[in-house]
């Protein structure tokens, strides 16, 4: 382990990665840095030089901004930088089971637990007291806010985020790329590019290379 | 002067309700979507287009129109709006071929269907055109050719935008509780005169002329796909040609293909983070075409893109359907469904704010006044599609 840890971001969630990370090591040298952006996807990170690679670990946190396909493009940012070592951040307080495994670079908050058999993937953020319910499997860059309840069996596919208080019922398959914003039971079969939005009555569904709707059974 | 506005009724009873259905909705080309809906076999959409359900699937790598209603009992093929799944019904499981024909009934030997008793038995078909990635179909049973309907300019525009926007769309669909005309006469009011009432802090700003400098047009310069089409730009929208008068200004039988049309206008540009990521040709300026009788197309900048249709459930509900593209994105750009659900939630923003006025307009309308209000000059394209209208409804009388 190097000495150090730097914990990074684009915006203001980095502060409570940070929170994370001090709960974590409590004796450890933590820095925050916000690496300013102009926008979503523009990164000024001109201020790592300040933490060089070799003495510093790294905790990416982004936050869900456009289904976390920010968070996709500040990690391959700071990996293009090249030699950071990047680290989970899993806090104490988190029951996680001894066979659940937890990707590179995510981030799991207090209160969350994860039961026996549980996969979550890379650069995922499981904000407090999410509940993964026997042989859950999560996805890359995936965000599941507060409270979310996933129950056993269900598979949640990359970019996906899902509000706060909403729940996953038994087996719910979610597709790559859905925005689950409306708190409420999911269930079934959730196709790729499916938003839920306060705003509108009905989802959105996204049509387009990698988007094609699978074929139904008919038996 | 004032231009005669419909009847009040139009909006609101049963009666015009149905002639409506009848004699537009089932006489017209109506827009049931977009071909990136429908990718590989067996994808499919369903709509109602004048009452009727309507199936479109894409089978043997062709897309084909259907009633989607199996003969046997007539539940639907396809039950969902969209989606994946042979051509079979849920019900009894018949199931169909390419063209629509009967082609196995499980435990078939019980029915004692002859031969000759099957020949009625197959999924009765309509006319399909696609013109470029817009499908239409057409559910007469004496349909006429698309280009009875749409202009030569209508249909290579929207060939070309075809080739101009982006293959991945998104699409959505809500209710309001008001009549479909009142959506389609805002949308085609001459100079977007409701605009910095009812969108004072929306779509008001953008349709300001300053902002960063543009290149010129590839889709509109001279030389460009669309140079030569006729459109009007603002602020001439208001002294562009009037549908339907004679040269002496006398009213005249309106053709349909003049009741759809196209504007552009100069808006206020500033580039977004998306913008290097797409390949726009119309920066700075925004550009509206009217496809008779519930369908507009509109481009912000040459960037967004939103497709809408104004469907009628009954005189007071109307089903909103609302596609949402970008231009084109930049080689080796990947697909970016949070882009255009962010157009989508920037349209709806300004959608909503018309849908609280047109449900009040929907009350005063049911309270059954006198008339429906009147129209000054610039906005004689709503004149011109009452007049239209009428003239459908009352099968070919004309109307002054």
């Amino acid at each position: 382990m190097r000495e150090s840890l730097l914990v990074v971001g684009p915006d203001s969630s980095v502060k409570s990665a940070f929170a994370l990370a001090r709960e974590i090591f409590p004796d450890r040298k933590i820095v925050c840095h916000e690496a300013p952006t102009t926008d979503y996807y523009r990164f000024d990170l001109s201020g790592l030089s300040a933490f060089p690679a070799e003495k510093w670990e790294i905790a990416i946190a982004v936050n869900e901004y456009w289904i976390n396909d920010v968070r996709r493009a500040f990690h391959e940012a700071i990996a293009a930088r090249g030699g950071y070592r990047e680290i989970s951040l899993i806090s104490p307080r988190a029951s996680v089971s001894p066979d659940a495994e937890i990707g590179k670079g995510s981030l799991v908050y207090g209160g969350c637990f994860l039961g026996g058999g549980c996969q979550v993937g890379r650069h995922a953020v499981l904000r407090p007291n999410v509940f993964l319910g026997e042989n859950v499997r999560i996805g890359n860059y995936v965000t599941l806010e507060a409270n979310v309840s996933i129950r056993e069996d269900c598979c949640v596919g990359d970019f996906v985020t899902v509000c706060a208080n909403s729940s996953l019922l038994l087996r719910t398959s979610v597709g790559a790329h859905c925005y689950l914003n409306l708190a409420r039971q999911y269930s079934g079969k959730i196709r790729s590019g499916t938003f839920y939005s306060p705003m509108f009555e009905n989802p959105i569904h996204f049509f387009g290379e990698g988007f094609t709707p699978e074929p139904e059974s008919v038996t | 002067m004032i231009y005669p506005s419909l009847p009040p009724a139009s909006y609101t009873e049963t009666l015009w309700f149905d002639l409506e259905r009848e004699r537009l909705f089932r006489e017209h080309w109506i827009l049931v979507g977009m071909t990136q809906q429908l990718p590989s076999e067996n994808c499919y959409i369903t709509r109602e287009v004048g009452g009727i359900p309507v199936l479109v699937q894409k089978i043997g790598g062709q897309l084909r129109a259907f009633k989607n209603a199996c003969p046997h009992r007539l539940c639907p093929i396809q039950t969902g709006a969209f989606g994946n799944r042979k051509l079979l019904c849920p019900y009894h499981g018949w199931s169909f071929g390419q063209e629509g024909r009967l082609r196995g009934i499980p435990l078939g030997t019980g029915y004692n269907f002859s031969e000759e008793d099957k020949v009625c038995m197959d999924l009765q078909t309509y006319p399909l055109e696609a013109v470029g990635d817009f499908l239409f179909v057409n559910v007469s049973a004496t349909p006429k050719p698309i280009s009875w309907q749409f202009s030569d300019d209508m249909l290579l525009l929207l060939t070309e935008l075809s080739r101009f926007l982006s293959r991945e769309v998104s699409y959505t669909s809500w209710t309001g509780k008001y009549n479909w005309k009142l959506n389609y006469e805002n949308i085609i009011e001459g100079e977007g005169q409701h605009v910095p009432f009812v969108h004072q802090t929306t779509l008001a700003p953008s349709f300001k002329s300053e902002g960063s400098p543009v290149p010129p047009s590839h889709l509109f310069r001279p030389d460009g796909p669309l140079g030569k089409i006729h459109l009007t730009e603002m602020p001439d929208w208001a002294h562009s040609p009037i549908p339907g008068l004679d040269d002496n200004g006398k009213p005249k039988k309106i053709d349909v293909r003049e009741v759809s049309d196209i504007k552009r206008r100069r808006i206020a540009y500033t580039p977004r983070w998306h913008s290097e990521r797409m390949e726009s040709c119309d920066r700075g300026w925004y550009f509206a075409c009217h496809i008779f009788p519930n369908v507009n197309v509109s481009i912000t900048s040459g960037e967004w893109c939103f497709l809408e249709q104004f469907s009628p459930l009954a005189p007071d509900r109307t089903e909103y359907h609302s596609w949402a593209f970008s231009a084109r994105l930049k080689e080796g750009v990947r697909p970016m469904p949070h882009l255009l659900w962010g157009f989508h939630h920037n349209e709806k923003r300004v959608v909503d704010e018309d849908v609280v006025v047109f449900e009040e307009v929907q009350k005063v309308l049911a309270s059954r006044p006198d008339n429906a209000g009147y129209l000054g000059e610039n906005e004689r394209t709503l004149a011109a599609f009452g007049r239209y209208y009428l003239q459908c409804l009352k099968k070919g009388e004309d109307y002054a």
